[in-house]
């Protein structure tokens, strides 16, 4: 199993998470997150004043899958955050060597 | 062994469940409960018992009101001398065996009086202390001597009362209020009333009028059947109406099936009860007078005709403006019924549920409280929404009436904003409120989510959607009246609706589009039906085409564009890009302009860098002297440049041979640098004769949103637009905008760029760069 995850840019939530569903994706955590990569901070200016914003504001998502889905998953997602522009975010991939369904005690794939 | 006895008590408490459900009151329903657990518990104690002990019930047993679920407080007082091990063992035994929990100490009347006074809530508890079997003068003389004690030191007792609600309330919150209410420990809960009646017992009788003293009575039924459903619908001693549990407890109490009318009902009633009781114990906890809502009060009650007479007005403002009282002196007065019958329209959201866990409030009381956020924003921690605030004072007032109003249009089903535009209009009609405030308030009402949702859910680094955004809004003062509005609605909303990460989205949106509104020159509300007329009249100027092609073109037009010439120049371009060329094709075509000697140059051609500069270049290249350049890019990889140039000297044939040219320059058969260094030395005598500033450039982040903009100031000569732009084409910069002044020999270059990723030039050291790079190639060129 693996879990896929993916920073986004905030206004790209809803097409993400429509997309991962008609692709057959049950579930998957969402966390607003700030944070900077290339994009870095910047500086916002009002009436000639500067005010530093040091974080970018992006959606976070995680999503658990069976190894056969994962490159679906990255793909699905690589398409619809897509804009071309600085700050469309990054997807990682890690092993998940486990994974319970605590309401069911269910294991594994089972769990997914 | 004592099963028999305690089936009797689960018997009951079935049997009750069923006669709440058929209507039965809530109080007769708990007394019924509490008389069923003495008749056990005196079954359980008669073969004991035996002289110098008492079994007490207190606490709300002692009260004779005993919830389903609640534990059974008991006290068993004895003597020193008296064992009365086995008798607490049968009764704790026969309390579990009911699945029932038991609050049980055993003190002698001594100790039980110093753990009274040392502890507060054992100390109310005993108040109510209520003797089931035993020893009566043993009883009789505890208890006597016990308020005999307290009543001596009212004082105490007023303090110690005043510090236990406070904590509490703090801790349970307000179930006045709360989506999901502590019916119990929350302000205007049942504990609040109880505490009402102490302080009456232990200090004074607060005359409250037989009008209240009937609503309270009222309320205390209202909760109390609201608990026992509560208890018998969860079977756990819960005292917080979760929002599963509405639906469920109002088809209890009310046989009907649950839906959304049903729960509404519910907690409205709840709401209402629960204030009222709050609102009485407040007047005794805090008996201060209430100056501005009194005035407000009384004015509401002699209001005969439809408008407000100007001294309501002034009340009401002066209520609005007290920022931390503001939501204390509107509930008061929306307990008392005056807000009601000062603004009628009210009424849909007084002691209104939300039904949305995102809140926190009920709608009323969310009103109230971004009524004294807007309040609080004036001295916020952030600089960008203090100064705003500061910005917006002449105009306060106003923005804090759509504060009140913003949620008006809940609860009568439709879309909120929508309907509350309609009864904010009508209510500002009756203040009495100018046009001009009128129209502001209700743009408030109908737009107050649309910073947040534009924010967080589309893409604010889009131009055309922060142009939309800013003609949508129309002017400053109402952006900035709806930025403090969307912060002081979100954090009245609760903990979830605003985070610094929303926060940084919505100022983001905010300072672009408020940018965008103080240059002024792009939009206003006039823009949009400029680009929209525009469109109109292209349409049927491009009627001779196939109506696919002309959408499908005017689709992929740059909205700025439209608004960038008159409708005839925009027709002729479009003409000319309804057949673009293709390949490394330029497409070049010159028209005459009014004045003698001044051309419009329009250039065609597939989009590649280096584009604008070579054209330039072809063109001084010619004598053709360029005024100023824009460049539009169509969706798909069409280039538009737009140059206004004057003609210097007669040349025949200049257009089609500086067409050639610029073919030549981008198929690299012909060298721009060269052929302009030899006509500069050509021309070396005749221009810059006077005495020349040296050449400076400034990079400019704050003109605009979008692009920075690059200003070069040096002596006019030869090809100094090429020259600048293939710098700028050199150090991967698109140019947006090139403008062209000429004062005498001096020229200022202005252009308006973006980096290959559509960025601005944030890095310092990169704009540096620029700045040297183009200073060092203006250098490397000589003065000519």
């Amino acid at each position: 199993m693996k879990l896929v995850s993916a920073v986004i840019k905030p206004f790209k939530l809803e097409e993400v998470k429509e997309a991962l569903r008609t692709t057959g994706i049950q579930g998957m955590t969402v966390t607003e997150v700030s944070g900077f990569g290339r994009q870095r901070g910047h500086t916002e200016v009002y009436r000639g004043a500067e005010y530093q914003v040091d974080f970018v504001p992006k959606v976070k998502l995680e999503v658990l899958c069976d190894d056969s889905q994962s490159e679906h998953v990255i793909e699905t997602i690589m398409k619809t955050a897509h804009t071309g522009e600085v700050g469309d975010g990054k997807i990682w991939v890690v092993d998940a060597s486990q994974v319970v369904r605590i309401r069911t005690g269910e294991m594994g794939r089972d769990a997914l | 062994m004592h099963s028999s006895l305690t089936t009797k008590f689960v018997e009951d408490s079935k049997r009750l469940r069923k006669e709440l459900a058929a209507g039965a009151s809530g109080l007769s329903v708990v007394r019924e409960l509490s008389d069923s657990m003495d008749s056990v518990l005196l079954d359980l104690t008669e073969p004991s018992l035996g002289g110098g002990w008492a079994l007490v019930a207190i606490g709300g047993y002692g009260r004779r009101e005993l919830f389903p679920s609640s534990d059974i407080d008991l006290l068993f007082l004895h003597s020193r001398r008296t064992d009365i091990t086995s008798a607490v063992k049968q009764l704790s035994y026969a309390i579990w065996d009911a699945g029932l929990e038991l609050g049980a100490s055993a003190r002698t009347p001594k100790d039980a009086t110093t753990h009274a006074m040392e502890n507060f809530e054992s100390q109310t508890a005993y108040l109510d202390a209520r003797m089931l079997t035993g020893d009566h003068s043993l009883f009789g003389e505890w208890h006597a001597s016990l308020v005999d004690r307290i009543r001596r030191k009212p004082h105490a007792f007023f303090r110690d009362l005043v510090e236990a609600t406070l904590s509490r309330r703090i801790k349970a919150g307000d179930a006045g209020a709360e989506l999901e209410p502590n019916i119990k420990d929350g302000t205007g809960g049942l504990r609040d009333l109880v505490s009402l009646r102490w302080w009456e017992f232990v200090g004074e009788m607060i005359p409250l009028g037989q009008g209240v003293e009937a609503e309270l009575s009222s309320a205390l039924e209202t909760l109390t059947s609201i608990r026992a459903a509560l208890h018998f619908v969860t079977d756990r001693k819960t005292d917080v109406l979760l929002m599963q549990h509405q639906g469920p407890v109002s088809s209890m109490l009310t046989g009907a099936s649950s839906d959304r009318s049903g729960e509404e009902d519910l907690m409205r009633k709840l709401y209402k009860s629960s204030r009222r009781i709050a609102h009485s114990f407040d007047s005794v906890l805090s008996p201060q007078s209430r100056a501005r809502g009194a005035s407000f009060e009384e004015l509401s009650n002699d209001l005969h005709g439809e408008r407000w007479p100007e001294p309501l007005r002034r009340a009401f403002l002066e209520i609005l403006r007290e920022a931390p009282e503001t939501r204390s002196d509107f509930l008061h007065l929306s307990v008392q019924g005056a807000l009601v019958s000062a603004i009628p329209e009210w009424q849909t959201i007084d002691c209104l549920p939300q039904r949305n866990v995102y809140h926190r409030f009920a709608v009323d009381i969310h009103s109230f409280e971004v009524v004294a956020a807007l309040g609080a924003l004036k001295k916020a921690d952030d600089d960008l929404t203090r100064r705003v605030a500061a910005e917006t004072e002449p105009v306060y007032d106003r923005l804090l009436i759509a504060g009140l109003l913003h949620d008006i249009g809940k609860g009568s089903g439709g879309d909120h904003s929508e309907i509350g535009e309609k009864l904010a209009r009508a209510a500002c009609a009756r203040i009495e409120l100018s046009l001009d405030e009128a129209e502001d308030i209700c743009w408030l009402v109908r737009n107050h989510l649309m910073l947040a949702e534009t924010a967080t859910r589309r893409d604010i680094g889009d131009e055309a959607l922060i142009v939309e955004f800013a003609e949508r809004v129309g002017s400053e003062n109402r952006l900035r009246m709806l930025y403090l509005l969307t912060i002081a609605d979100a954090v009245a909303t609760g903990p979830a609706a605003w985070s610094p990460w929303k926060a940084t989205l919505v100022s983001r949106l905010f300072t672009r589009v408020s940018h965008l509104l103080e240059q002024g020159d792009l939009v206003g509300v006039a823009a949009t039906d400029l680009a929209r007329q525009r469109t109109e009249e292209l349409r049927s100027a491009l009627s001779d085409f196939p109506e696919v092609l002309v959408e499908s073109h005017l689709e992929k037009m740059p909205r700025a564009w439209l608004l960038s010439q008159p409708t005839e120049a925009l027709a002729r371009q479009s003409v000319l890009l309804m057949d673009p060329p293709l390949g490394d094709e330029v497409a070049v075509h010159p028209e005459a302009q009014g004045a003698a000697g001044i051309w419009e140059v329009v250039v065609i051609a597939r989009d590649r860098p280096g584009l604008f500069s070579r054209i330039s270049g072809a063109l001084a290249l010619h004598g053709l002297n360029v005024l100023g350049g824009q460049v539009f890019t169509r969706e798909d990889g069409v280039a538009l440049e737009v140059f206004r140039v004057e003609a210097l000297g007669n040349e025949d044939h200049r257009f089609e041979r500086m067409a050639d040219d610029a073919q030549k320059a981008i198929r690299g058969r012909l060298s721009l640098d060269l052929r302009l260094a030899e006509k500069r030395k050509e021309y070396g005598g005749r221009m810059g004769k006077g005495k020349k500033e040296p050449p400076r450039v400034v990079v400019d982040n704050l003109a605009s949103d979008f692009y920075s903009v690059i200003e070069v100031h040096a002596t006019d000569r030869i090809g100094l637009l090429y020259t600048i732009t293939k710098t700028l084409s050199d150090l991967e910069l698109d140019v947006h905008v090139a403008k062209v002044s000429t004062y005498a020999e001096d020229v200022v270059d202005v252009f308006y760029v973006r980096d290959l990723d559509g960025q601005k030039i944030r890095d310092p050291q990169h704009a540096r760069e620029i700045e040297r790079t183009i200073l060092h190639r203006l250098e490397l060129e000589g003065p000519n």
